[in-house]
């Protein structure tokens, strides 16, 4: 999963060197920030066939979080 | 807690002590900077036979070279812009205390003059004279809030810095090239400007009606001061004004009015209030940059005209009345 | 009462004393009651505007959480009330009455102190109760120092429920607050009277008179506005925040350096940051969220919006429009050239490209400043006319020097250059002047010489009021 999403990242941020980790937040990545972040929500949404809530969105700060919310919702 | 007290105690004398120090700085300072009337008058003995005194205009129109000329006497320029009576009247009483009487004092007068949006007290131009018991009276009525803070010490600089700064720094350089001369010698300062400035009918537009001059007790109460503090001293008194812009007169519906209360004031006095709106000169704005201001031609042919009046009163005086 | 005036130094000793020994619990009537009186001393209309307003969404608020049509109307309410303001703001159409020996004027009941922030945050807390991020206030007091509380209600920060009512009931008043809270307020006493209002006199010489000047007086005139603007805005927020500080509140920082941002973007992360926070939390997120399907121009849809509702709030009118307008071009232009820039910044010199994007971001602020502050949209024009225009003019001491120094006499002069010096180092060392600030400890040099400062070069006599004080 965290594969799929690194592609999601190199492809919002047009970046095929990028590598993410959990720990990766908007301060690590130049490209990241509040005018693109919507932009990425939308496209893991896309990848990943979910819809993630108004709540959910404002509370992603890194990596993790996202990946923690996929998980639960794959479990659901 | 005790090391926080004694710090802010420390702050507080520190600030205190540096206050006072450049406020006797500046104290010192502005006295020696030649450039400013009251203290200039205060160092210098100029001891003139005739003063002009007033705002801008007499300040703008009347050189002390062109009316020596026609009298022989000797004349200072003790005018200054923007001032009111109550700034005249300070500015006399230095004269007075460091120089002899003059014989004569022109002191200009016009409806204007007598109106409180007109002209004004300029305060800061007395600031490195509060402790004085006169000055302190003329601030205390003029600008009173001011001088409730003068109390702490250097407030009375700080209220007016933006003209007071600059000034103390050029008196310390008065001092340190023992300057004694002003840049304006006799006191006159010729006009800035020579073309129109559009003033009067920026004046119409904002008066459509007219301006009704408002008389102000106040300035009333310092021009009679001012010609009292003279007569004191034995000097001869005329007030006077300079030829006003004909076709100005139609916008100030009430001037003639104020005109005769003022020379009933002069009446009361023994003294004269000497118009010279007969000068042709009035009669057009090409001899003008304003409604008031004459520009520096004619303001050279005014002060002639001044001249010769002033040599035909001495003429008077000086001639024995035969019964 | 503004903040830089002496009956207000005797208002603010006596509340931070009396708060000081006021046990913790009674704290907020006290600062209510103070709050009330501060508005009051500035008139009474405002007054009874804000309890009217406060009261009005304290109980609305308890029947927003299951009724959308209260919600709707609340928030309607508020911004009703921000038009208003702006409506009379701009036009004279006030009369007055009396009620029994008392005298009002209508126009003074919209024209309310702080309206225009606290009706954002009361929008703020509706929609927080709206959306079950939060149970509506119990206590009114509490309500009411939300809205009233002195030291921000002239012109914010702007604070959302979530970062004001924790703090309530909960203050500790110790030497550190005190001393952290004064040695903040003098900054602010420094920045506003030293600084800002040394710098009028220069901008409205050049942005209020009729007369055409050359490019870089024009250019300059709208430089120093920027820098006076900042200094005066900023040197408010000092002011209260010191005050909140010494009160036992830590109100939101509303600046950080953002005369060194290196993106129009990061400008606005750095500039009037309570305000910013709250439009991009309630109105650009909400819109790009709805709209992310469509990518990009979900954003530029957002940063249209967000920023031409800024404007407005600011005043509506066309100047304020395009201001509004500026940044929006600004920021397309930034989302669209993101990757561009990223690569060129990775190529040139690093140093180069942050000082290269300083100046590039602080002409591009400058610029829409010019609407900001003109009088109207003609004017505006005229001046962008002759910032292009006629650039170097034929002599520069009337040219450049007079217009800037109000005269050109040598004092006038003097006075100017001892504003641009003052500034610029207060520019270059703000990093160090804000740590002292922001201290616990009390520097004796640091008080010494703001408060010299202040006495030799503030302007005292000119009662300018701030310049945010207006919306």
């Amino acid at each position: 999963m965290k594969e799929q999403l690194q592609k999601v990242f190199r492809t919002v941020f047009e970046d095929n060197s990028l590598i993410i980790s959990s720990t990766t937040s908007a301060k690590d990545i130049k490209m990241w920030d509040s005018l693109t972040h919507l932009q990425l929500i939308a496209e893991i949404e896309d990848e990943f066939k979910i819809k993630f809530s108004f709540e959910e969105v404002m509370m992603f700060n890194s990596v993790a979080d996202i990946l923690k919310t996929i998980e639960n919702r794959d479990v659901q | 807690m005790k090391k926080i007290s004694s710090k802010i105690v420390s702050s507080i004398s520190i600030l205190l002590l540096l206050l006072i120090g450049l406020s006797r700085l500046f104290d010192f300072a502005l006295r020696q900077n030649c450039n400013l009337k009251a203290s200039y008058v205060q160092k210098a003995k100029i001891n003139a036979d005739v003063l002009i005194h007033g705002p801008c205009e007499p300040l703008w129109f009347i050189s002390p070279a062109i009316v020596d000329l026609q009298t022989g006497l000797k004349s200072y320029n003790l005018a200054l812009s923007h001032s009111d009576f109550a700034d005249n009247y300070l500015h006399l009483y230095f004269y007075l205390k460091n120089n002899t009487a003059p014989k004569y004092l022109f002191l200009f007068v016009t409806p204007e003059s007598m109106d409180a949006n007109y002209n004004t007290f300029n305060t800061y131009r007395f600031a490195a004279f509060i402790g004085d018991s006169t000055t302190d009276s003329v601030v205390k009525e003029c600008d009173s809030s001011y001088f409730v803070w003068t109390k702490i010490p250097f407030m009375k600089y700080a209220f007016y810095s933006s003209k007071i700064n600059f000034d103390a720094l050029q008196g310390l350089k008065h001092n340190f090239t023992h300057r004694t001369l002003p840049h304006f010698a006799d006191g006159y300062e010729p006009p800035l400007q020579i073309k129109w400035d559009n003033h009067l009918e920026e004046f119409i537009q904002l008066y459509p009606k007219g301006y009704t001059f408002k008389w102000s007790p106040l300035r009333e109460k310092y021009l009679r001061k001012t010609i009292e503090l003279a007569q004191q001293k034995g000097v001869k008194v005329y007030l006077f004004e300079t030829p006003v812009l004909k076709e100005s007169m139609r916008y100030l519906p009430n001037r003639s009015e104020i005109i005769a209360r003022i020379k009933i004031l002069a009446a009361h006095y023994h003294i004269v209030y000497k118009q010279f709106d007969y000068m042709k000169m009035a009669d057009s704005r090409t001899n003008y940059m304003s409604a008031l201001n004459l520009n520096i031609n004619s303001s050279r042919i005014f002060a002639e005209e001044l001249g010769k009046y002033i040599k035909s009163e001495q003429f008077q005086n000086e001639t024995p009345t035969i019964h | 009462m503004t903040f830089n005036s002496p009956s207000f130094f005797l208002f603010l000793f006596i509340v931070v004393t009396v708060n000081y020994l006021t046990p913790t619990s009674f704290r907020s009537k006290l600062l209510v009651f103070a709050s009330f009186v501060f508005i009051g001393l500035y008139n009474f209309e405002s007054l009874l505007t804000l309890l009217f307003l406060s009261s009005l969404n304290y109980y609305l608020a308890k029947k927003v959480v299951a009724n959308r049509f209260f919600y709707v109307f609340t928030v309607a309410l508020n911004v009703c009330a921000i038009l208003l303001f702006n409506h009379f703001s701009t036009f004279n159409t006030g009369f007055g009455f009396s009620v029994f020996s008392a005298h009002f004027s209508t126009d003074k009941f919209f024209i309310a102190l702080g309206l225009s922030f606290y009706s954002l945050q009361n929008i703020a807390y509706i929609s927080e109760v709206r959306f079950g991020r939060m149970i509506p206030e119990t206590n009114i007091i509490n309500y009411f120092l939300y809205c009233s509380f002195f030291p921000k209600i002239i012109s914010g920060p702007v604070m959302l429920p979530a970062e004001f009512f924790p703090q309530v009931e909960k203050t500790t008043i110790t030497a550190s607050e005190l001393i952290m809270g004064f040695q903040r307020l003098l900054l602010g006493l420094f920045k506003k009277m030293v600084i800002a209002d040394r710098l009028v006199a220069a901008v409205s010489s050049v942005f209020d008179f009729n007369s055409d000047y050359a490019g870089i007086t024009t250019i300059a005139a709208a430089y120093l506005f920027t820098l006076q603007m900042y200094f005066d805005f900023s040197g408010y927020t000092d002011m209260a925040l010191g005050i909140g500080k010494m009160l036992g509140y830590n109100l939101k920082e509303n600046f950080d350096t953002p005369l060194r941002s290196t993106s129009v973007s990061e400008f606005w992360r750095r500039w009037h940051i309570s305000l910013i926070s709250f439009f991009t939390k309630y109105i650009y997120y909400p819109v790009v969220y709805k709209l992310r399907e469509y990518r990009k121009a979900a954003a530029l849809t957002g940063i249209a919006v967000t920023f031409i509702i800024s404007g407005w709030w600011h005043r509506i009118g066309l100047t304020f429009f395009c201001w509004a307008l500026c940044h929006v071009v600004y920021l397309s232009f930034e989302l669209l050239t993101k990757r561009w820039r990223v690569k060129l910044s990775e190529k040139i010199n690093k140093r180069l490209y942050q000082l290269f994007s300083v100046f590039i971001v602080f002409n591009l602020v400058c610029f829409s400043n010019i609407f900001f502050r003109a009088e109207s949209f003609e004017k505006a024009i005229r001046l962008v006319k002759n910032a292009v225009g006629n650039f170097i003019p034929k002599n520069m001491l009337s040219g450049f020097v007079a217009p800037l120094a109000q005269g050109g006499h040598q004092i006038d002069e003097f006075n100017l250059f001892i504003s641009i010096f003052l500034m610029v180092t207060v520019l270059l060392f703000e990093r160090k002047i804000n740590l002292v600030a922001k201290s616990a400890h009390l520097r004796i040099a640091y008080v010494v010489i703001l408060l010299l400062l202040i006495m030799v070069f503030g302007v005292f006599n000119s009662g300018a009021r701030f310049i945010y004080m207006q919306f």
